[in-house]
């Protein structure tokens, strides 16, 4: 079976790769004068792909990482899902308290024989039955 | 026996208050939303300071205008949006606990019902005076009665859903504190490696005075010093997502035997923490 790099020795090997292109680096920078043209051609083409690989490895990582937590942040979706449903059935718990309390603005409109308090009170509840 | 009741449903509610689930869901949400705002991406560092785009800095033509290959970044670009996934994972569910701990949106006010009541009672029952006094004692009463069970409600499923997701909020965070901390970190520590080998190295062995030996000196420095506060950004989001994830924990389970005392005074001073951490990385994206 391939073994394959985890995400924690993917970044160390992409770390490794930062300190050789640094050491290159060093080594251009101190002996520059001694290099010829093909020489110095061939380091900064070495230095590129180190710099490339290095790149793409670090990026890379990300990738391995949501794999391992791809189940985790599923259950933690599901868990915001729960309470968005929960929240849905709270606000319906506190219509229903609305709605005693309008049903009893009705009842004093209706013992008052005020019409207009009885069909805005009728207009409010249908309203807010309409709304849960 | 309805006195006990009554008693009971006040001790509830005070023992066991949202509020500060509340208090810490909302500032772990816009916490977790500034470090995606903060922070850089992979793709901007990619676009930015990839070998390709670094050589043009060292580029003589005439208005630097020699061809160079474009860099496509795929993998930058995958890295940021499952990036992106995780935070705003993070982030909706700080939110939701937010919502649910929230009192505004379920506090019912008894006002309208006791006014109502208050109106109708002369006319059935002449004989019982009511006077403000009572009045106002029923109404408090009532909020209470009727908010109490609520308070309890919501507290107990807040509780039960941190609890069932505390250890799978705990690996998510460690998953985000990583790519923050080893993938962006170290994707930073690469763009620093590409500017001395591609644009320090380059211009210093051409600078032919020390006035542009010093030039070229201060140009890497200034490089430098934008990366560094890159990390900063970086250590603070860390330190800031380790507190939310102590926070919630502390939350969900509390600190036996200190009890909810601590844990409020705890998350006081933490949300204090949080507020300051969120204020640094505004002022370093200034």
């Amino acid at each position: 079976m391939a073994e394959t790099l985890n995400a924690h020795q993917l970044m160390q090997l992409a770390q490794c790769m930062t300190r050789m292109q640094s050491d290159i680096t060093d080594y251009e920078l101190h002996h520059y004068g001694e290099l010829n043209l093909a020489q110095k051609r061939s380091l900064e083409e070495t230095l590129t792909q180190v710099a490339a690989v290095a790149g793409r490895m670090y990026a890379y990582s990300v990738q391995l990482v949501f794999e391992d937590t791809d189940t985790q942040l599923q259950q933690l979706q599901q868990a915001t899902d729960q309470l968005r449903k929960f929240l849905k059935t709270a606000v319906k718990i506190q219509q229903v308290l609305d709605i005693v309390s309008a049903i009893t603005s009705l009842a004093d409109a209706i013992i008052s024989h005020d019409v207009e308090g009885i069909s805005e009170g009728i207009d409010g509840i249908i309203q807010m039955v309409g709304n849960t | 026996m309805k006195k006990a009741l009554i008693a009971g449903l006040v001790f509830f509610g005070s023992c066991k208050s949202t509020e500060s689930i509340n208090r810490f869901a909302k500032s772990a949400s816009t916490g977790t939303a500034e470090i995606s705002r903060s922070t850089l991406d992979f793709s901007q560092i990619c676009r930015l300071y990839d070998p390709t785009v670094l050589k043009k800095m060292t580029d003589t033509t005439l208005y630097a205008k020699s061809v160079h290959p474009a860099s496509h970044c795929p993998e930058f670009k995958m890295a940021d949006s499952l990036t992106k996934l995780i935070n705003q994972t993070l982030v909706n569910y700080f939110s939701m606990l937010g919502s649910v701990s929230d009192k505004k949106l379920l506090a019912y006010d008894a006002k309208d019902m006791v006014n109502a009541l208050a109106d109708i009672q002369p006319q059935v029952y002449p004989s019982l005076s009511l006077t403000d006094e009572k009045i106002s004692a029923v109404k408090g009463l009532l909020n209470t009665i009727l908010n109490e069970p609520l308070k309890w409600y919501r507290n107990k499923k807040l509780i039960s859903v941190m609890r069932q997701n505390d250890s799978v909020l705990d690996r998510v965070v460690t998953a985000y504190s990583f790519i923050l901390d080893s993938a962006l970190s170290g994707e930073i520590n690469q763009a620093k490696e590409n500017y001395r080998s591609f644009v320090y190295a380059t211009l210093y062995e051409w600078s032919a005075t020390p006035v542009e030996k010093a030039m070229v000196n201060q140009l890497y420095n200034q490089f430098m010093l934008s990366m560094n506060d890159e990390q900063v950004k970086i250590h603070k989001a860390i330190l800031m997502l380790k507190i939310i994830q102590k926070d919630h924990h502390l939350l969900a389970y509390g600190k036996p035997p200190d009890g909810f005392a601590y844990t409020e005074s705890e998350i006081s001073q933490d949300i204090v923490l949080i507020n300051k951490i969120i204020s640094e990385l505004i002022q370093l994206i200034k």
